[in-house]
């Protein structure tokens, strides 16, 4: 079972960022992540059946099931049909083997949405945004709208290429291997936890032109502007909470590496900065955390810090320590690791995903489109950016009842001039529990 | 469109609260949109638990009721009228009320299935003083043991969800509260036979004490912290 077998199709190993996840996933901590399209019309469930089967023809990385071997788990190719699924106020919830019978994505369909929730060991978010594309592409396509391939829009007549399946952090990573930086706790912000199955999604829609008229103002770009007002508001609200030591307030905010490697591939490709700061050191105006969080990306983000970064990565993965560790002790040491270095050294995450591109034919049809992260236990809240049609959408997903992160961020923006539209799904969750 | 006085920030047509504040929306009736349809999903996703509550209670009933029934028939049957077995049902009504306490309601409220457990134990405890020759020690001996239990594990449970105590900490609190059981043990122990003089429980206390203040220390050492809740699988 090895090469050959991967490229028919049948199974396929993990990535290097893929094997975290399934060690770490529980109830609390499902590790899906969302994406959504809404449409201008109604979505007929029937035609986007018959679209996501023709879809995942075309994408089989994302038809598979997730199995354990002796010392790794491995993704196998399922046959088996994939049914739609109405979507529901508390998306993002831990896969079920009867409801999603073993699949590690689901699609979801309400009134003009069409929305995909997918475990984070089949892909990233720019895989994911190829795939939500060319199924809305596909359902459009059945529909009689013409669509051509392109802008993330895969070409149906084609088949699998393998480059779509490769798994190209080994090809990306460098030669050093830099000693990792000791973790230090961060802050995090408490509040009542809601139970583990709820989850609160406000949305806030600004317009991308007056972010980026601010962001221009500052010399930075949106995703650094995003993040420097996100560790203004964190270390605000850690600094109201009067604590006894201040911790420091670090975001992880992750990097698309498609745009330093030409990869094709629609598994995991990405990696993630930590900009931070520290209280202790004293009070940071904005422009300070700006200014710092500019720095600290153009310094990070590059090629080579990247390609040391994911050399470490895949220098423990190739451990031949690690590599003979059975399945149930490599899982617990992959835990163990995460808990002292995954949510406990940075405050939130913060994922922009960019601008959202489709052709023209199917920019008609669609009216928007979202990106929400699961639930964290740990971090209580996190955000997820994207831009489309001028339009920046961005989602807060929380699991305590208190909305003071969202309150206070998208108070900043409106002070700083920039005009907010907020939506969330909390009066529908209180209405359905009264 | 509606605006929230307080935040500033623009609100759904339909939205009757700012989401960020709460603070109600008040729109004059010209204003009201009647049309516009809450076009959000309805359904919630019922995550799959990983214990079926139902087949526990089941389970744990019919394990309970075979030897209940059993000692009942054999001491009717063979004996002279009920004796022992009523001790024998007393003793598994009340392990039957703790295997089940934590699963009767779908919220798990954990102050209350301790204080049902609490009763449940002073139950027994009051039908075994009832009932044997030796009686007169529920109430100065039972009572004020049990309730202190109950209080001490209340106090830390609450504690602990409350987020006040944390790791390490809950484990200094469990030391300590193991010293002050001990003492109130042997106080009324002491007073029920003969008087009050703390002796064995003091050395509890002693050992106890230091080991509460390690794991106090301890708290502060991240990385031990994480080491633990991985072995435990926190």
């Amino acid at each position: 079972m090895n090469s050959q077998a991967e490229a028919t199709g049948k199974w396929y190993r993990l990535d290097n960022a893929a094997n975290v996840y399934p060690a770490i996933k529980n109830q609390k901590r499902p590790n899906l992540f969302r994406m959504s399209a809404t449409l201008k019309e109604s979505v007929e469930p029937e035609r986007l059946q018959e679209a996501l089967d023709t879809t995942l023809q075309r994408i089989p990385s994302f038809s598979v099931k997730m199995r354990s071997g002796l010392f790794w788990h491995y993704f196998s190719h399922s046959n088996a049909q994939m049914r739609i699924h109405e979507d529901v106020i508390n998306p993002c919830m831990s896969l079920s083997s009867s409801k999603d019978n073993g699949f590690q994505i689901r699609v979801r369909h309400h009134d003009r949405r069409i929305a995909l929730e997918i475990f984070h060991s089949v892909s990233d978010g720019s895989g994911a945004m190829v795939f939500l594309k060319t199924l809305v592409a596909r359902y459009l396509a059945l529909g009689g709208v013409s669509v051509p391939s392109g802008s993330g829009v895969l070409n149906l007549d084609g088949n699998p290429r393998l480059c779509e399946t490769s798994d190209d952090f080994g090809a990306f990573a460098g030669q050093s291997t830099p000693k990792r930086e000791r973790q230090t706790r961060a802050y995090h912000v408490s509040g009542t936890k809601r139970p583990y199955h709820d989850i609160d999604i406000i949305t806030g829609t600004v317009p991308v032109e007056a972010i980026k008229a601010q962001a221009k103002q500052q010399a930075v770009s949106i995703t650094e502007y995003l993040t420097g007002a996100y560790l203004f508001v964190l270390s605000n609200i850690q600094k109201s909470e009067q604590r006894g030591r201040h911790l420091p307030v670090s975001v992880q905010v992750p990097v698309n590496l498609r745009q330093f490697y030409p990869s094709e591939t629609l598994r995991n490709f990405s990696s993630y900065v930590c900009p931070s700061i520290d209280p202790t050191q004293g009070d940071y105006t904005f422009e300070e955390i700006l200014s710092s969080v500019h720095h600290f990306m153009r310094y990070e983000v590059t090629d080579k810090r990247l390609h040391s970064r994911v050399a470490t990565n895949i220098h423990t993965e190739r451990n031949p320590l690690l590599r003979m560790m059975p399945l149930f002790i490599k899982d617990r040491a992959i835990s163990l690791g995460y808990a002292l270095a995954g949510p406990a050294s940075y405050t939130s995450v913060l994922s922009n995903l960019g601008v959202v591109e489709i052709p023209a034919q199917m920019a008609a049809h669609v009216e928007t489109f979202d990106f929400n992260l699961g639930p964290s236990p740990v971090t209580n809240v996190d955000c997820a950016v994207l831009g489309y049609n001028g339009q920046l959408r961005i989602n807060f997903t929380r699991v305590i009842e208190e909305p003071f992160v969202e309150r206070a961020f998208f108070t900043f923006l409106v002070r700083r001039g920039i005009p907010v539209k907020v939506e969330s799904n909390k009066e529908q969750i209180e209405c359905l529990t009264a | 469109m509606p605006y929230c006085v307080a935040c500033g920030v623009e609100l759904n047509c339909r939205a009757k609260r700012c989401p960020l504040c709460s603070v109600e929306v008040v729109l004059p009736a010209a204003l009201l949109e009647p049309s516009v349809e809450n076009n959000l999903p309805q359904q919630r996703d019922i995550v799959d638990s990983a214990f079926d509550k139902k087949l526990w209670i089941q389970v744990v009933s019919v394990l309970m009721a075979i030897p209940a029934l059993l000692s009942v028939v054999i001491d009717a049957a063979f004996g002279h009228g009920l004796t022992w077995s009523v001790y024998v049902v007393a003793a598994l009504g009340a392990a039957w009320v703790w295997c089940v306490s934590p699963f009767l309601y779908r919220r798990n409220i954990v102050a209350l299935w301790i204080a049902i457990d609490a009763l449940a134990l002073l139950g027994l405890l009051y039908l075994t003083d009832f009932l044997s020759a030796f009686s007169g020690w529920f109430l100065p001996v039972a009572v004020p043991i049990t309730l202190s239990v109950t209080g001490l594990t209340l106090l830390i449970v609450e504690l602990t969800r409350r987020k006040i105590l944390r790791e390490l900490h809950i484990v200094a609190a469990i030391l300590i509260a193991v010293g002050v059981l001990c003492i109130i043990v042997e106080g009324a122990v002491d007073l029920y036979f003969t008087t009050f003089r703390l002796q064995w429980s003091l050395l509890v206390v002693v050992s106890c004490t230091p080991l509460a203040l390690i794991a106090a220390m301890l708290q502060r050492r991240r990385a031990v912290v994480e080491g633990m809740k991985f072995w435990l699988r926190m």
